[in-house]
């Protein structure tokens, strides 16, 4: 068993190596989203009033909420702090507190230490798959889209205004997926494939790919 | 005397049903055209009654473009035939040959009365089919009609890319854009219908998209009243010297099968499935149909195999019912169901408990003391079959020779709730609800005015969000927010929209006027759409795409069924509603308010700006 195990671990590290996908050995799908979302929009927030919600010492609530009435408002804090336990945290640090937010709002994706929480992973999809000269036109679709949750999304209407706008440090070091893509003309031949479906590129059939057809003998 | 009625246990009829099971292996798929013709020689061969192709075909409206292409009065010069596998697009193009003058074999290209037919434009190399194609678009050679899959369409008249179309494109610029491309689309209203019946007949090419067709309700009567004819069972050489013919579940169905009131029932099972999203091309409607005939059985099985000493109870593994529902393959002859099959839980009675049905089905099952009382539930007296499998579990329960009783009474039990939810004997007030969705969908689809159906969908998603009053006219102000339908604790946030929406129904795909005449269809697709009451009505609405799964969860509110959870996966779909009524209602001025219901109190959330470099502070307003 433990050399099975190896030898599937191997497998997938040459399966990413193969695709140029960084850091992909403990993720959550969810910051993709959110790390592409951060990326193609240029916004990133600072989430720490987000993050104070969570607190649970005395000075948070004063903090957090005008007029604060410790017995009048301290449920009503709890059962915001329940809603977003349940529906907007995606990891947690040891003590609890999130590190990381589905981002109902563009302005839940954090500005912090992005390579460690958010692994980089956005750039796999945002350099590499949305990166190419004829995305143009999606990635403005994207962006026009993302920038109306704040107003489709009770909790992003109510909360973006807590998390302040930050500018984002731009990456030096290169995509790999967009390195591999240059590299390898069937892998760059798949990717530009359009769907037959619904005409997009990145998005042909899996059975089309480079890696299902060098299966074969 | 042939072979094969000398040994009743190859019944040629049942061989010909089996062979159109999709999931029947061993027997020749004669549901492939081209493997049918000379199937069928070789029963009729064996056995001089096997009904003629006419007597087993089964009119729909695509017999009458094949005459109308005969006659002339067609007004187009290329016709694409295109949907699914099993749609009946080969079927056409042999019927369309035949009535053209082509007796022999349809090749993949065949040429006759001015058409050529390419039966399968993946049987075609590439180059020859658009050279066919480039020739009619520039307006040359004979007619054509090419039966073709979507992607291959896709591919082949799809300009390459922009700035430089391809052959195609380059033939008949709009081609694409006009006429082929809209006819693809899943979906269509009145206004690209009208339009596309103006470029299809303007470019006289016709795209019939076989997707568009609702043919349950015309074909399902039609095969079983062609497969239950007496003549092929009670009154065919094959059964009247059968031995096993009065304990036969096949016969059984076949005698079952020709009322009028099952086939109804069965059909109002496979529409609820088509208005679930799940097509069933003609191949697999049938292959469904031909099972709940034989029920994958053969003769053999019957007569010397494993049911030939199998108990009463066993036997009714294999009657229709329980095929058109049944999922496993178990039974002492194991029959892989149809892949439909599975989809078709929903619509089960054997799942439903009706305790005074079940009750009655235990009082049948009681043992009496001479085994002469008759067997009835209610008024009704049971078929055959089922009598002997309740007068088995009465011998059995006497005797105590069955050491799983409860298991037996059990599958008796869920057996007869079929047997009554499908056969005429049930007429269920008020009908269950998948049927209600069902008849709801059903008539605005065929052209209703669908205004219960409005109320009934506006009033469901008004009492999720708790309103204590009857409201069906407009969607209500306060909703639970859409992060509200995956766990109790974000039931504490609710949203005040700030207005009220007035709810309408619309629905597609409308077909052009050009296809509409051979295609059975209905407007399948329907959505529940939501504008603010007041302001913003030329606005995009909010749509929630009905079918019959999301509509019997809604019409179950009505009994007191509100808790959201209950929509299952159709939770993501009412979210994305309401975050469209959130914004709609941005759009409308309304100014829409976050709220947190805490105890018996409701708080109003907002968040204001920090004054001065402060940061921004959330606010918690009581509200009366």
């Amino acid at each position: 068993m433990p050399n099975q195990q190896s030898q599937i671990e191997n497998l997938t590290d040459s399966v990413q190596r193969r695709l140029g996908l960084q850091q992909a050995q403990t993720f959550s799908p969810e910051d993709i989203t959110g790390d592409a979302i951060g990326r193609l929009l240029g916004l990133r927030a600072d989430v720490s009033r987000l993050q104070r919600l969570f607190d649970r010492s005395v000075e948070a609530g004063p903090d957090l909420v005008a007029g604060w009435n410790r017995e009048e408002h301290g449920p009503v804090l709890h059962a915001l702090r329940r809603v977003l336990d349940t529906s907007m945290v995606v990891q947690r640090r040891s003590d609890g507190v999130p590190k990381s937010f589905l981002p109902f709002a563009p302005e839940f994706v954090g500005a912090d230490r992005v390579s460690t929480i958010y692994r980089d992973l956005g750039r796999s999809v945002v350099e590499g798959l949305w990166g190419r000269p004829c995305q143009a036109e999606l990635q403005t679709r994207i962006k026009n889209r993302v920038n109306e949750w704040r107003g489709r999304h009770p909790l992003g209407m109510l909360l973006a205004p807590l998390c302040e706008p930050r500018e984002q440090a731009q990456d030096r070091t290169p995509c790999h997926l967009k390195a591999a893509i240059e590299s390898d003309e069937s892998l760059g031949a798949w990717v530009e494939e359009p769907s037959p479906r619904t005409g997009m590129r990145g998005c042909a059939p899996p059975n089309r790919s480079p890696l299902m057809s060098r299966s074969r003998p | 005397m042939s072979t094969n009625e000398a040994h009743p246990a190859n019944h040629p009829f049942v061989e010909y049903l089996n062979s159109l099971r999709t999931q029947e292996h061993g027997a020749n798929p004669s549901f492939v055209h081209e493997n049918r013709k000379i199937f069928l020689e070789q029963l009729r061969a064996t056995a001089a009654w096997f009904p003629s192709d006419d007597d087993l075909h089964v009119p729909t409206r695509l017999d009458g473009l094949a005459s109308a292409l005969t006659e002339g009065s067609v007004p187009c010069d290329l016709i694409f035939l295109t949907g699914d596998a099993g749609d009946g697009k080969t079927a056409l193009c042999a019927a369309v040959a035949e009535r053209l003058g082509c007796t022999d074999e349809l090749q993949d290209v065949t040429e006759a009365g001015g058409w050529i037919i390419v039966k399968d434009a993946s049987e075609v190399e590439p180059e020859r089919l658009e050279a066919l194609l480039a020739e009619r678009l520039f307006g040359r050679g004979p007619k054509l009609l090419v039966a073709i899959n979507e992607g291959r369409l896709r591919r082949i008249m799809r300009p390459q890319a922009e700035g430089s179309p391809g052959g195609m494109a380059a033939a008949r610029p709009a081609l694409w854009a006009d006429v082929i491309e809209p006819a693809l689309r899943a979906w269509t209203d009145e206004a690209s219908a009208r339009r596309l019946d103006e470029r299809m007949r303007a470019e006289r090419v016709m795209a019939l998209n076989f997707r568009h067709r609702f043919h349950v309700p015309a074909v399902v009567p039609g095969l079983l009243n062609a497969w239950t004819r007496p003549r092929y069972w009670e009154d065919s050489p094959a059964c009247r010297s059968c031995g096993a013919a009065s304990r036969c579940p096949i016969a059984a169905n076949a005698k079952s099968l020709g009322s009028p009131a099952v086939q109804e029932n069965i059909s109002e099972v496979l529409q609820s499935a088509h208005f679930s999203g799940q097509r069933l091309p003609f191949r697999r409607l049938q292959a469904v149909l031909a099972l709940t005939v034989t029920a994958g059985l053969k003769c053999r099985d019957v007569q010397t195999g494993e049911l030939a000493n199998a108990n009463a109870l066993d036997l009714l593994r294999y009657r229709y019912y329980e095929a058109l529902f049944r999922t496993d393959a178990g039974g002492p002859v194991p029959v892989t169901p149809e892949a439909i099959n599975r989809f078709l839980a929903p619509a089960d009675p054997g799942l439903a408990s009706t305790p005074a049905f079940d009750r009655e089905v235990g009082y049948a099952a009681t043992p009496d003391k001479d085994g002469r009382t008759p067997v009835r539930l209610g008024e009704t007296a049971l078929p055959s079959l089922e009598e002997q499998a309740v007068r088995f579990i009465r011998e059995s329960s006497r005797s105590a020779a069955d050491p799983d009783m409860t298991g037996s009474m059990a599958r008796l039990t869920q057996a007869l709730r079929r047997w009554a939810g499908i056969s005429d004997v049930s007429s269920a007030e008020p009908p269950e609800p998948w049927r209600k969705a069902l008849r709801y969908l059903r008539e605005y689809a065929t052209g209703g005015d669908g205004r219960d159906l409005r109320l009934a969908v506006t009033a469901a998603i008004n009492r999720y969000h708790f309103l204590a009053a009857l409201n069906e006219q407009w969607i209500a102000r306060r909703q639970i927010a859409p992060a509200g339908f995956r766990d109790p604790a974000r039931l504490a946030l609710e949203l005040d929209l700030g207005v009220e929406f007035a709810t309408s129904l619309s629905s597609g795909p409308v077909l052009p006027e050009f296809v509409r005449p051979w295609l059975e269809s209905a407007a399948s697709e329907i959505y529940f759409e939501a504008r603010p009451a007041t302001g913003a009505l030329g606005r995009e609405p909010a749509r929630l795409h009905l079918n019959a799964r999301l509509l019997e969860t809604l019409l179950n509110t009505g009994s007191g069924f509100t808790y959201v959870g209950a929509l299952g996966a159709y939770r993501m779909d009412l979210a994305r509603f309401h975050s469209r009524l959130l914004a709609l209602a941005h759009e409308a001025e309304s100014d829409p308010k976050v709220l947190l219901r805490v105890g018996g109190k409701t708080y109003r959330a907002s968040c204001e700006p920090g004054a001065n470099g402060a940061p921004a502070r959330l606010r918690f307003d009581g509200e009366d």
